[in-house]
């Protein structure tokens, strides 16, 4: 199926229309909402059209008849439509409202991934995103209280998460950057040493336990990152800083071939025996323990790209687009099944012929777009603020 | 500013403000400032300020100008001390306090107290009309006058502080002892927490979005939505409510600024906004600092010369080793190019000449122009400072080469890079691995500026942004080079003679 007739017949305007309006008539949350289209130009290149916006779904779609653009992005609800934001002075066109996004790549796991890189995704590898969706769904219902969380595949090697409640669209800037910093565990490092608070923080702790128990699957089994004595330098170098001997024994049991799995069994394993030779105290068996569970959070915590997150005008390409590569439809991820959701058997436009492929995830997405309208209580008078 | 007329006395308020007419005129500013009547005595060393200075209230111009100066010295020390540990803003600010702000503890004389209350409460408000225009004074202000408000309320008396809160009134909701109850276990995570919430002690309830400072930090737990506040922190939702009346105060303010613009008297106040403040993260209006414009291949020999500090230098062989640089890492350069005098096409043609990735490079095409300010937002990013460099997390990432060497490198990494920076002097490196231990990177840097540039003699204050390290050693090099000059000019002419 070619592109044109994708956005023509089978792109679901009408429910995306409902699910970023709330409302059946126009209100401002689609009036005034920005969209960025990326449009091939009579060269061959990209341009990237920003500052649309639109007073109907038909009109958005005619639009996008008009243009058969790569792709687009949604961006956030402002003071004045978009499409008038040269007419306006800049303080009266201000970001307003906008869903809280998160955006998950696993190229941002290169270094923790062995059996992909870049652009590449497999099965595998894609563990790592459910670990995350996991993570990050705890946080959003247990501590946030959030409801309204549709997940979509981006099309290629990850997914975004986007939080449509009430209380999440309007949060600011500054707001969002703090409840980031919340979700945030493994950005901080002094000297190449994570930091996180001990004891943690009870929501820290159910991220872990989350983690640890997906660790051994993913990581030491699917991953098996420390193969070789050349591959376990992270591994040894982690434990030299906790203590010299143990350190120095299993360098040289690891010149011997042993799989990842057997090694993490020899930390333990050794730390008992330098402890008997009084070699490490109580002390060093706590920063033992905590160095692995850092091991732990550093494979498997959601790493997210934070910028995307914390501005409110920063664009983000919308579910059920096309990824321009690779074929694939951005589908949405039923969060009940998304363990087993596979990223390399989406449906593509080479697929699409058969269009009742698409199906299950139109139906997730219109499920998702009736909940958060019922739970929209918008006075009757809602085209105004 | 200027002191120099003496001015006679003026009545805030009355109605003899000489030829000027009411409205434009400083005696109508208290209506401005939201006036309330009748006046309030001044009852605590702290302050909300919600009560403007009454309308009858005299003051010499003198002494207003002097009051508003002395006040910006004490937001300026706070600002500067402001990343510090609390004990740590406590010992550099007492002295401050002392000399422009004071509280007499144990006195008696009424007039003493008042007049310091005065100062206090007037000079406040004179500096409102001064922040309240921009909005990022606004947000300077604010967060500078809540950092006064805490570090006054932890100087304050435990019973002093209980008056204060009470009489504020302000209605909290507390968790249930039910509630309070079950989260006790969670409670413990926090060493600030503990002890109290054994004991059964209030925790406050809160939408998560009004304490989002604390959620930020990970203090408080939050459940569906709900923060629970311990006690301890009650400041920092004092904090948040004086905040919050302060900017709302000062955008109602601002709407009325051009009224009393015209007021010629107080164009030094007005001013102050504009003046002191040093200690920000982005170095305000820094000028390109190499005339000549600079190649992407004049890199190598700046480089060679030592004019890059560590981390730009790092940054660039990394670049050149990897033909590869993360977003950050390609940010921080830029930033800094841009403002040694790399125009825009050669900054495009250093990333073109050693990027290998060439899927992506038009996105880094448009992000040097981003920086650039050519693109996008046209933002003009101005260079950055130390400090921000240190503070962004995403700088910092291990495996990058972004953010501040002495900041984030292990010692072993870090001596590496010096070595490979030109310095041998064992002791030198030793002493720099120590200063980046105890993260005192600016001296970390300094040190390296003074192992690699023996030439300059000038006295320099410690590095705290790279491309003012740049612009120290280019101009040294440059006075190096005039010397230079003048001294075989001075022989030539000797051989003349």
């Amino acid at each position: 199926m070619d592109i044109q007739k994708y956005y023509e017949t089978l792109f679901p305007y009408r429910q995306f229309f409902l699910w970023l309006n709330h409302a059946a008539v126009p209100t401002r949350d689609f009036t005034h909402r920005e969209f960025a289209f990326t449009v091939l130009n009579g060269q061959g290149s990209d341009i990237y059209v920003r500052y649309q916006s639109f007073p109907t779904i038909e009109t958005f779609k005619r639009k996008v008849a008009m243009l058969t653009p790569k792709r687009f992005e949604i961006g956030a609800v402002y003071t004045a439509k978009p499409s008038d934001h040269k007419l306006v002075s800049p303080e009266k066109y201000v970001a307003v409202n906008k869903e809280l996004v998160f955006d998950l790549d696993l190229s941002d796991y290169d270094s923790f991934r062995t059996c992909c890189q870049g652009k590449q995704v497999c099965l595998k590898c894609w563990q790592f995103v459910v670990v995350a969706m996991d993570v990050l769904g705890a946080i959003f219902d247990l501590d946030f209280g959030y409801k309204h969380i549709l997940w979509a595949f981006s099309g290629r090697r990850g997914v975004h998460a986007w939080v449509c409640d009430t209380r999440a669209r309007s949060l600011d800037d500054s707001q969002r950057g703090q409840l980031l910093n919340y979700i945030q565990v493994t950005q901080k490092y002094e000297k190449g040493k994570l930091v996180i608070n001990r004891p943690w923080h009870p929501s820290v702790q159910r991220s872990f336990d989350i983690c640890k128990v997906k660790f051994d699957q993913i990581v030491l089994q699917d991953q098996n990152p420390w193969n070789t004595h050349a591959n376990s330098s992270y591994l040894l170098n982690k434990l030299k800083q906790v203590n010299e001997a143990l350190y120095a024994k299993l360098n040289e049991k690891w010149q011997e071939p042993s799989t990842s799995r057997e090694k993490w069994m020899d930390i333990d394993q050794t730390a008992r025996e330098i402890a008997a030779e009084g070699k490490l105290d109580t002390l060093g068996a706590k920063v033992l323990l905590e160095t692995k569970q850092d091991i732990v959070l550093e494979f498997l915590y959601p790493k997210l790209d934070t910028n995307v997150s914390i501005s409110r005008q920063h664009l983000l390409k919308s579910p059920f687009c096309v990824h321009p590569d690779t074929g694939n439809v951005c589908v949405p991820i039923n969060p009940l099944t998304s363990r087993t959701f596979d990223p390399t058997k989406v449906p593509t436009l080479a697929t699409l012929a058969d269009s009742s492929i698409l199906e299950p995830y139109l139906s997730v997405f219109k499920q998702f777009v009736t909940e958060l309208n019922r739970s929209e209580k918008r006075p009757s008078s809602s085209l105004d603020f | 500013m200027q002191r120099s007329t003496p001015t006679p006395k003026k009545s805030f308020g009355s109605r003899n403000g000489a030829s000027h007419s009411e409205d434009n005129s400083v005696t109508s500013s208290p209506v401005a400032l939201e006036f309330r009547a009748p006046q309030k005595e001044y009852s605590y060393r702290l302050s909300f300020y919600s009560d403007p200075p009454p309308p009858d209230a005299e003051i010499d111009l003198e002494e207003f100008q002097e009051w508003a100066i002395d006040r910006v010295q004490v937001l300026d020390a706070l600002d500067s001390c402001l990343t510090s540990a609390p004990s740590e803003i406590e010992r550099t600010m007492r002295p401050v306090l002392s000399r422009y702000l004071p509280f007499t503890r144990h006195t008696n004389i009424k007039q003493t107290i008042d007049k310091e209350l005065m100062k206090d409460n007037f000079s406040h408000y004179f500096l409102r009309l001064s922040f309240c225009q921009k909005p990022e004074d606004r947000k300077r202000f604010v967060k500078l006058e809540t950092a006064l408000f805490k570090l006054r309320y932890n100087l304050e008396p435990i019973e002093a502080r209980a008056k204060f809160l009470n009489d504020l009134n302000l209605n909290w909701e507390k968790a249930t002892p039910e509630e309070a109850q079950a989260l006790e276990q969670e409670m413990s995570f926090s060493k600030l927490t503990d002890a109290p919430a054994s004991s059964g002690a209030i925790l406050y309830k809160f939408p998560m979005e009004d304490c989002m400072d604390l959620l930020g930090k990970r203090l408080v737990i939050v459940k569906k939505g709900i923060a629970y506040v311990p006690e301890t922190y009650q400041l920092n939702l004092l904090a948040r409510e004086f905040s919050r009346s302060l900017t709302h105060a000062l955008v109602q303010l601002s709407k009325k600024v051009p009224e009393f613009k015209e007021d010629g008297r107080l164009d030094g106040v007005l001013k102050l906004a504009n003046e002191g403040f040093t200690n920000v993260e982005e170095a305000a209006d820094f000028q390109i600092t190499a005339n000549t414009q600079l190649t992407y291949k004049s890199l190598d020999s700046l480089e060679k010369e030592n004019h890059l500090p560590l981390c730009m230098s790092r940054l660039y062989d990394n670049l050149k080793k990897t033909k590869h640089a993360y977003y950050s890492e390609r940010n921080q350069f830029l930033r800094f190019l841009k403002y040694i005098g790399m125009p825009l096409e050669e900054a495009i043609k250093l990333y073109s000449a050693f990027y290998m990735d060439y899927d992506k490079k038009k996105d880094i095409e448009y992000s040097i122009k981003h920086w650039y300010g050519v693109v996008g937002s046209r933002k003009t990013y101005q260079p950055e400072t130390c400090v921000s460099i240190c503070k962004n997390s995403e700088y910092n990432i291990p495996n990058r080469a972004s953010g501040c060497p002495f900041f984030n490198c292990q010692s072993d990494v870090l001596e590496r890079l010096l070595r490979n920076h030109g310095i041998q002097d064992e002791q030198g490196i030793q002493e720099i691995k120590r200063f980046s231990d105890e993260n005192q990177v600016h001296l970390a840097c300094s040190k390296t500026y003074e192992l690699t540039h023996p030439k300059d003699n000038t006295k320099h204050e410690s590095v705290s942004l790279p491309n003012q390290y740049f612009e120290r050693s280019w101009n040294s090099a440059i006075a190096e080079q005039q010397n230079h000059q003048q001294n075989t000019e001075s022989s030539q002419t000797t051989a003349e003679k």
